[in-house]
């Protein structure tokens, strides 16, 4: 195209290119800030959040395996990590165990997960696959990118603040949360972790301010609504849930900040004695808290999940060389999980002492998500069902997310009633459930997209042996770890106990939490497979094309990686992205840009008019 | 899915620009932002029985609000024809009517710290608000204690704890020679041993539960007058906060002569009576020096739920004042372009307008739900 | 294609002013009116709890009268496309459906609340004038 930059743009120039992380003194071009620091470049901010949330996932493994070490080998020092808090002996004391399980929810929540589908998948997919040059707000974008930074550092204080880092679980919830005095971790680190809060909710509000602008006004000729990929459905749903809810949860957080540093009461009820302190003085009400937490939190669940569920969705026809399987259901199932989703925040407050007609409601609107899920895994199913497999990594992966994915709905179904619920929440079947879906769904659903995206990154492949070997070994760690869950949970076990043996009839279940803290481990270190490969393959892969899976995305018909302004011409769009198989055509695939056979009579196609 | 070939305008999605797209979704974030704070509002009013809806009582001030909803109309009716005139390549034009809006800005913002002014002054301000007769007390005695221990700072420097300070203070009246007795320090050194006597009373009295909330608050009235200022200029004496001292400080007649620039003797806590004349600078400092204790106590008043009501409103008029702030900061960028202003920052003028109407439009929602219905709400 | 796309975009929004013109000082005069009103509902001295909600909905009206009138032709949502829609509705009914969501919980109570505040409006027990501090100066 003609605005190709060409001291940046084509392959070649980028064929070398390599991104070095942060802060990296590493002179390029001389441009090497502009290029790889304070880019506006949607493909270097979408790496940026990947490689950012890639080492933030490392971190939250290594907190979640501090967490299982307690509860399989208690009060034993820690090899290796227990050199980070020798203070405490190496050991893992009681309010250090809470801190550890906040940090990890609140790690792999705000700085891994939502950061990776939206931030880095998002941002890199969005403007490639509906054929457009940049984002609408490059500036934001990359302003959204460094608000992470400010979060980040906010964990990371709070974490190392003295004393205790933030031990109020990831949900926050008042008292613990708003009076300083309530716990060692309630004070500073507290407040830092809210600050944190803070920073990824601006991170993610212009993230979804700019790809709702992006994909509305943004596609290329010919890409009209229901010819775009579900990963770009997924991303606008998203961002619409995220652009609804999150405000509220800001606005809770600043009643929340202000209720701790400026002497407010929404969340403070009166005459609560805390520690030895004065009663408080206040008229507030911590439910309400929790219900506006929900309200962002519960939508933010399906924030965790719906691009995942695009992204599968896109990789899953293209490995099944299918078309989707009802690709209007698909999008209108999201659509319907996305409008519930605003209205079952509820079922997480069954036990809070919340109005019982609230509860009667929620339960409800809960039970009828099951039906527009049970709709996208029918149609994955059918998607899969008769095609020509292809056992690769992405495919591997992607199955795994639809059958993690099953299970982990299947056990959301026990906790909607809320008679199940009052029984099994707080234990380990709830650990289970969102593990199986956050984790089992979500991060297999990631892995996938890593393998299959890479390409179009670096442009060059990653390795299928070592993706392979990470994929069965997190496959069989991660149900190794998670699958025992479930019946810890159904056997009583509560979540949060620094020491669940105190209590005998929890004795019996020591044995299984150390078989679950292997399995963990051995999936920890999986990890570095990964890490090794994606560094690895950006360096020495074997090179590719644009199109090394003969899929039919706007995306692969860019440059590998696609240079500045992505595309050489604007691509014109012709068909929906799952024309896999077509009899109608002699490839097996047919690229969205692929100008349609001649008839008679037929319109010339329209041009881009340049 | 379909084969049929694209049969489409080159340009897809809708005919707005990306900023003005993106500035209506921005809109629609904050409208939730601001539903948040709202919802909240209107759910713990009916969730609170007996919210502080008396205008006497929480010091909401209907006419400043009055003022202020003209205010941001008045301004956003000159945006829009600023951007009129944007449209109208009347450049000239925008910015006059640019600058009016700015101006209203502060106009806005003026009265808005008039009103928090008058919150703090009457101490009407989030978690420091009792909600009931202990807590009304408590915090009086929590005051009282502050204003005696820092006052004994003054007098006895150092870092030393108040009860060593005290063995030294007194150890400094008994070395006294009987001729000093009299002479300024020492004076303030016995008010000051008055005061902490009678704090010590009130606090064991209160803690032991003896008095009323009605007794400390007549209590505070007779026996602990708030500081006599002497205003040299005017000839008045009044208290720090304003309130009228004659009850304490002699009769009319007595202040009258006062003004009448006679000698006038005033009742300080220690029982004696001090004889000032009003033209002496010197006394008058002395008089404020001896008695400067009281005006960091506030009279003791309950309002139940009054915390509530403070958090709500200085969170939503806070937020909307930052909002305010921003949208300032929008018609600034716009004003210093200066003669450079052209039709290039059309795009730039339509959004900005639009932020400052949306803040005008929050301010139309909190007016009647912060100033007027809780009166309504009460009135029967 | 930044480039390419730029004469779209100018064309987007190149009718600036291109709707009819609209009376804008009417509008400001409307709005002036319409807060005169809710000033002046504030001065009825309403007893009866019918005629309080009546009142109360009549200010409550008002607003949303002004609300429309400063989106309607201030922000120009007038001469908008049906995008309007799109974009506001969900909002408007996630706004005042978090309101009525958080009503059962917060705003009324299924259980007697024991907090400080209600038990003040209950008697003080054993706080009479034992002492009437009785110190002389």
């Amino acid at each position: 195209m003609s605005t190709v930059n060409p001291a940046i743009g084509t392959d070649a120039g980028q064929g070398h290119a390599e991104e070095h992380g942060h802060g990296h003194g590493h002179e390029h071009h001389g441009s090497f800030i502009s290029t790889y620091v304070f880019s506006t470049d949607h493909k270097m901010i979408g790496k940026q959040f990947l490689i950012t949330t890639l080492l933030m996932l490392m971190v939250g493994g290594a907190l979640a395996l501090g967490v299982r070490w307690q509860l399989a080998f208690r009060w034993e020092a820690m090899p290796f990590f227990g050199m980070l808090f020798k203070a405490e002996g190496g050991q893992i004391s009681p309010e250090f165990y809470t801190m550890l399980v906040t940090m990890h929810a609140s790690v792999m929540i705000f700085l891994v997960i939502i950061p990776i589908l939206a931030g880095a998948f998002g941002n890199f997919l969005i403007p490639l696959m509906i054929g457009a040059d940049d984002m609408a707000f490059p500036i934001l974008n990359m302003l959204s990118y460094w608000f992470m930074w400010p979060a980040i550092f906010c964990f990371g204080a709070s974490f190392f603040c003295a004393g205790y880092g933030a031990a109020g679980g990831w949900t926050t919830y008042p008292l613990l949360s708003a009076l300083y005095e309530a716990a060692p971790g309630s004070g500073a680190a507290q407040t830092f972790w809210l600050f944190g809060l803070t920073f990824v909710g601006f991170s993610s509000m212009m993230g979804s301010i700019n790809y709702m602008t992006t994909i509305i006004n943004m596609r290329a000729p010919g890409m009209t609504l229901f010819r775009m990929p579900l990963t770009i459905w997924a991303m606008f749903i998203t961002a619409i849930l995220q652009s609804f809810a999150l405000p509220v949860l800001t606005a809770a957080g600043f009643m929340l900040v202000s209720d701790r540093m400026l002497g407010t009461t929404f969340f403070i009820p009166g005459g609560i004695v805390v520690n030895d302190n004065d009663p408080t003085v206040g008229g507030g009400q911590t439910l309400l808290w929790q219900h506006l937490f929900w309200f962002y939190s519960h939508p933010a669940v399906y924030i965790m999940l719906l691009p995942a569920m695009g992204m599968v969705s896109d990789m899953l026809a293209c490995m099944s060389r299918k078309p989707i399987f009802g690709y209007k259901p698909m999008v209108y199932s999201m659509a319907a999980i996305a409008g519930l989703g605003f209205i079952v925040w509820g079922h997480h407050m069954f036990t809070s002492g919340m109005n019982p007609a609230l509860g009667m409601t929620f339960m409800v609107s809960t039970v009828m998500i099951a039906l527009p899920s049970a709709v996208k895994v029918f149609n994955w199913i059918g998607t899969m069902w008769g095609g020509r497999l292809q056992f690769n990594t992405v495919m591997l992966n992607c199955i795994a997310f639809v059958s993690m994915f099953i299970v982990g709905g299947l056990s959301g179904i026990f906790m909607a009633a809320v008679p199940v619920d009052i029984y099994i929440h707080d234990t380990y079947f709830i650990v289970a459930h969102f593990h199986y879906v956050l984790f089992g769904a979500t991060l297999f659903g990631c892995f996938g997209g890593i393998q299959f995206w890479f390409p179009k990154m670096y442009g060059r492949m990653m390795n299928e042996k070592l993706g392979k070997l990470h994929f069965f070994l997190t496959f069989i760690g991660f149900n190794g770890t998670f699958f025992p869950m479930h019946l810890l949970g159904v056997a009583g076990m509560p979540r949060r106990y620094a020491d669940p043996y105190l209590h005998p009839y929890l004795e019996h279940l020591l044995p299984m939490n150390q078989f679950m803290t292997i399995c963990a481990i051995l999936m920890g270190c999986a990890q570095f497979i990964l890490l090794f490969n994606f560094f690895y393959s950006r360096k020495f892969g074997p090179t590719c094309g644009r199109n090394p899976w003969n899929a039919n995305g706007l995306e692969w018909t860019a440059p590998s990686p696609p240079g500045h302004g992505n595309f050489e011409s604007v691509p014109i769009c012709f068909r929906g992205p799952y024309e896999y198989s077509d009899p109608n055509h002699t490839e097996d695939f047919w690229l969205q840009t692929d100008q349609p056979v001649k008839k008679a009579g037929d319109n010339p196609p329209p041009s881009a008019a340049h | 899915m379909s084969h049929t070939p694209a049969k489409t305008s080159v340009k897809m999605g809708i005919p707005i620009s990306r900023a003005k797209l993106g500035m209506w979704l921005f809109l629609g974030t904050e409208i939730m932002f601001f539903t948040a704070f709202i919802g909240t509002y209107i759910v713990c009013f009916f969730g609170s029985p007996g919210w502080p809806t008396d205008t006497h009582q929480t010091h909401i001030n209907i006419a400043a609000g009055g003022i202020n909803t003209f205010v941001l109309i008045l301004s956003s009716y000159f945006v829009v024809v600023a951007h009129e005139a944007m449209g109208l390549r009347n450049f000239a034009r925008a910015r006059q009517f640019l600058i009016y809006t700015m101006v209203l800005a502060f106009v806005f913002l003026g009265i808005k710290s008039y009103e928090y002014n008058g919150k703090f002054t009457h101490n009407i301000l989030p978690g420091k608000i009792a909600e009931n007769d202990f807590q009304a007390m408590n915090n009086t005695v929590k005051a009282m204690q502050s204003a005696v221990d820092g006052q004994l700072d003054l007098l006895v420097a150092g870092s030393e704890k108040p009860h060593e300070k005290l063995v030294v203070l007194n150890k400094e009246l008994s070395d006294a020679k009987t001729g000093d007795s009299d002479s300024p320090r020492n004076r303030q050194l016995r008010a000051w041993l008055g005061w902490n006597e009678e704090f010590a009373r009130l606090r064991t009295e209160v803690s032991a539960n003896k008095l009323s909330l009605k007794q400390v608050q007549d209590r505070l009235e007779v026996d602990f007058p708030k500081t006599v200022v002497v205003d040299t200029k005017t000839s008045v004496l009044k208290a720090a906060d304003g309130r009228d001292l004659t009850h304490i400080t002699g009769t009319v007649d007595n202040l009258e002569a006062f003004k009448a620039k006679q000698a006038y003797k005033v009742k300080v806590p220690t029982g004696e009576e001090v004889s000032i004349a009003p033209d002496n600078v010197a006394s008058a400092t002395l008089l404020a020096g001896v008695i400067d204790l009281g005006h960091q106590i506030h009279h003791p008043f309950v309002m139940p739920y009054g915390n509530l009501f403070a958090s709500c409103y200085f969170l939503m008029t806070g937020f909307h004042a930052i909002h305010v702030l921003v949208g300032m900061t929008l018609f600034a960028v716009l004003l210093m372009q200066g003669r450079g202003l052209n039709e290039k920052w059309a795009d730039f003028m339509e959004n900005a307008g639009l932020y400052w109407h949306f803040v005008d439009l929050v301010w139309i929602f909190l007016f009647p739900l912060l100033y007027i219905l809780p009166g309504l709400m009460s009135a029967a | 294609m930044t480039h390419e796309a730029a004469p779209h975009d100018t064309h987007g929004h190149a009718d600036h002013g291109a709707h009819p013109h609209v009376n804008y000082f009417g509008i400001f005069i409307a709005l002036c009116i319409c807060t005169g009103l809710s000033i002046l509902f504030d001065l009825f001295d309403v007893k009866s709890g019918a005629m309080k909600t009546v009142v109360v909905a009549l200010v409550l009206s008002v607003a949303c009268a002004k609300a429309m009138f400063v989106l309607t032709y201030f922000m120009h949502l007038k001469f908008e496309g049906n995008w309007k829609f799109i974009i506001l509705l969900p909002t408007t009914i996630l706004a005042i459906g978090l309101m009525f969501a958080l009503a059962p919980d917060i705003g009324l109570h299924y259980y007697e609340p024991d907090v400080p505040q209600v038990k003040q409006t209950l008697p003080a027990a054993s706080i009479d004038n034992q002492d009437d501090h009785a110190h002389g100066h």
